[in-house]
């Protein structure tokens, strides 16, 4: 049981890396945007966890996504590390207020795409170099606000547990 | 006290988990993408490869389905995309006439019709750079010893005489231009036989001298090489002024370079080198003009 609702975390992760990779990428890329599906799955399953299981979950996701995807190593495997981490501090402020969860969901996806457009920089990937640069960090942040209408109930139906039981407790 | 262990603990998670995300990215940059990084991404790689592909092979008509329901509202862009991409199409098409143009001078250089069996041994180039100052009257080829260009050998295109190899490298060499003050050829008039050299003054006319000149020239007489430094009757351009002879001082006037040296691109190398049968005897050679 003590894993349980990590593994549960890590399928979904899994399979929205492959949803990412497939679907989001090659088919629903309104305007030419892909919605940021691994970073919100990431978000959503966060907030089901506790912080240790929020950040192995995000860094794992990351490097699968880092792995299966063109990217340098490490880079989204180290957004997604501080985007689980983020997501638990915030979840006692934006628990139990539906708009704010949503809106934490948009400022989590520009923060992700942002920290990932600085590290790629630094590693001399040429992101800022797109001219839509921040017409695609803008426009996955909504496609994951819409999103997470869907997500966020689906992965807290799946990994709802008893509050006081914690995942490491 | 618990709380607190916890957040240690969770803490030394995250600065690990950090620390091993740079030393991920330090080391795939480090190694370019090869290495462990490599052999690990391949491997994941394979791994998921027919997961993918199953899935984009369930999910493909529904997603086209959806692709589709999506952008239909987008319709109205997409149109004036298609706009944009007809007029890109039109600005390609003048380009492609500027190609077909450049063509059609490659094909005639190609034909050039050169004295004896110079066109065959001949290469054809394109000049890659100009000279390195205003004073500077050369241009850079593309192509060098590799291609059998050597140094002296002669350089002409559709119009004329452009000049000679100065320097030559593996892939390129350097052309010392007509108009170049140090630069005198040996030149015959083509109708009055006149022979003299022609000097480059920097830029614009030649300057033509002929001590051997007995009668008047016109203006628009073609004047052509005479056997030296490079082959006979390659054209170097036309009188500019007509003159009279001085007594006793032959005839000078200036020539206009058959060559336009604003607009050199291609050109061609003839694999001619001084010094073979068709070289003057010393006597002949007008004063100025040396034989190499």
């Amino acid at each position: 049981m003590r894993f349980r609702f990590l593994n549960i975390g890590l399928a979904l992760a899994i399979a929205a890396v492959i949803l990412q990779t497939t679907l989001f990428d090659r088919f629903l890329d309104p305007f030419g945007v892909a919605p940021d599906f691994v970073l919100l799955v990431v978000v959503a399953t966060a907030y089901q966890l506790s912080e240790e299981a929020a950040m192995l979950l995000g860094f794992s996701a990351g490097l699968l996504t880092d792995l299966l995807g063109n990217t340098l190593l490490g880079v989204w495997a180290l957004v997604l590390t501080v985007i689980g981490y983020v997501t638990v501090r915030i979840r006692p402020r934006v628990e139990g207020y539906g708009l704010l969860t949503l809106l934490s969901v948009f400022a989590l996806t520009i923060a992700g795409e942002l920290l990932y457009a600085v590290l790629g920089t630094l590693f001399g990937q040429q992101v800022f170099s797109d001219v839509n640069a921040f017409k695609k960090v803008l426009l996955a942040a909504v496609y994951n606000l819409l999103l997470a209408l869907f997500v966020l109930p689906l992965t807290a139906r799946l990994m709802r547990r008893d509050p006081a039981a914690g995942v490491w407790a | 006290m618990l709380t607190n262990q916890r957040f240690a603990r969770s803490t030394a998670l995250f600065i690990s988990l950090i620390t091993l995300s740079f030393v991920l990215m330090t080391f795939d940059v480090r190694t370019e993408g090869g290495g462990v990084t490599g052999t690990l991404r391949d491997g994941v790689r394979t791994l998921f490869d027919p997961v993918q592909s199953a899935v984009t092979a369930v999910i493909r008509p529904v997603a086209d389905a959806a692709d589709a329901l999506v952008n239909l509202a987008g319709l109205r862009t997409e149109n004036d995309r298609l706009r944009e991409d007809l007029q890109e199409a039109n600005r390609v098409l003048a380009e492609t006439e500027g190609i077909r143009t450049e063509n059609e001078v490659l094909r005639e250089l190609l034909q050039l019709e050169l004295p004896g069996e110079l066109l065959t041994q001949s290469v054809v180039a394109r000049v890659q750079a100009g000279g390195s100052s205003n004073f500077d009257f050369s241009v850079v080829l593309n192509k060098g010893a590799d291609e059998g260009i050597a140094i002296g050998q002669p350089v002409v295109n559709l119009e004329g005489l452009v000049g000679y190899v100065d320097s030559v490298t593996s892939h390129s060499s350097t052309i010392k231009l007509l108009t170049d003050p140090d630069h005198a050829v040996a030149v015959r008039l083509a109708t009055t036989q006149f022979v003299g050299t022609a000097q480059g003054r920097g830029s614009g006319d030649l300057k033509f001298i002929s001590s051997r000149a007995d009668g008047p020239v016109e203006e628009g007489e073609v004047v052509v090489t005479f056997r030296n430094r490079y082959p006979a009757d390659l054209v170097v351009g036309t009188v500019a002024q007509s003159a009279e002879p001085a007594a006793g001082a032959g005839i000078q006037t200036t020539i206009t370079p058959a060559v336009d040296f604003e607009r050199l691109d291609f050109v061609r190398v003839i694999f001619f080198l001084p010094g073979g049968d068709d070289t003057p005897a010393e006597d002949e050679v007008p004063e100025g003009e040396e034989v190499p």
